[in-house]
């Protein structure tokens, strides 16, 4: 088993390109907490579009009748979308940086040569 | 043999035993009745099986989504039967393979929404759905009314629905084909639209 210990682990972008580390390790910051936001931003617009939903539905008058037509609610949605769509460009943009720091840490660093262990003689 | 908590924690072998006991026993009780209940075996009153266009218009509806964004359920609230009539029962999906019932809206449900507008109008919010209702954010689908219904496979399918016990005739299935040629994907579509709860239309 020891000849297997000395084969590094492979990691993703650093060792594959024979790098100690990212190209910039405040890209992956930058992306941890855009990501961060725009998954908040997606949540909580949701969460709070589906609980004014559900409200606008369940409203009635006090003659019984029903407060709100069905498209109102979907117009009221409107800004939510607006928010998630936010969320969600921050979250892509967030892909987009960790890409651009891959190809990076890929570009500056050179290819790793794997040493192909010799087999041993087939008896 | 030491029957107490502290075997069934401590070996999982009793442990993976007496789980699948007590789900099995709770998955029959919860189950197995609904399958012998006449409230969920029978059809209520005046369903009656697809018509061939209509099962057609149900696999268009099936294909572009709408049960994404549509349930087909009313809940027995106030509100609800307010907005959309009668609360569905079990009974009026007994032909329903598989039933669309769903619980996100994005629109509304349509489980009643059959006769409440004109076919005109179904066309017409099916070309551009902002052309009747300014607010709508569902999308156009304008491609229908020019799509041939497939009405080569519709007796296939009255077929295999048939050994799910939907009680089609072999002359309903030999006439489908014919029923269902020469109309647009729009028509079918617009076909089982109309029918959509109509079977308990004026209950309240």
């Amino acid at each position: 088993m020891a000849h297997i210990n000395r084969i590094p682990t492979l990691k993703p972008s650093t060792s594959m390109f024979g790098r100690q580390a990212m190209h910039s390790t405040r890209l992956i910051t930058v992306h941890f907490w855009i990501a961060t936001l725009g998954v908040v931003l997606y949540i909580t617009s949701m969460w709070i579009a589906g609980v004014m939903q559900g409200l606008m539905w369940r409203a009635t008058n006090a003659d019984g009748t029903l407060t709100y037509a069905f498209v109102e609610s979907v117009k009221s949605t409107y800004p939510f979308y607006a928010i998630r769509l936010t969320g969600g460009v921050l979250f892509l943009a967030g892909m987009l940086l960790m890409a651009y720091n891959v190809w990076r840490t890929a570009r500056d660093g050179k290819p790793y040569e794997a040493p192909i262990p010799a087999l041993a003689a087939h008896a | 043999m030491n029957l107490s908590h502290d075997l069934v924690e401590r070996s999982l072998p009793w442990m993976v035993a007496l789980i699948i006991a007590v789900v099995s026993v709770g998955g029959l009780v919860e189950i197995v009745p609904l399958y012998f209940q006449r409230s969920t075996t029978e059809p209520v009153k005046g369903v009656a099986p697809y018509t061939a266009l209509q099962l057609t218009g149900r696999d268009v509806y099936i294909r572009e989504g709408c049960n994404n964004c549509h349930s087909q359920m009313i809940r027995p609230f106030r509100a609800e039967t307010e907005r959309y009539g009668a609360y569905s029962v079990a009974g009026e999906f007994v032909y329903d393979h598989p039933f669309l019932w769903g619980s996100k809206r994005t629109g509304p449900d349509l489980a009643r929404v059959g006769t409440r507008y004109s076919d005109e109008w179904h066309r017409a919010h099916l070309q551009n759905p902002r052309d009747v209702v300014p607010e709508s954010n569902m999308p156009a689908y304008p491609w229908l009314a020019k799509s041939a219904a497939d009405a080569d496979n519709v007796g296939s399918k009255m077929v295999a629905l048939r050994r799910l016990g939907v009680p089609y005739t072999d002359e309903q299935i030999a006439r489908a084909a014919g029923e269902v040629n020469g109309k647009t994907e729009e028509d079918a579509l617009v076909a089982y639209l109309q029918n959509l709860g109509v079977a308990m239309k004026n209950a309240r």
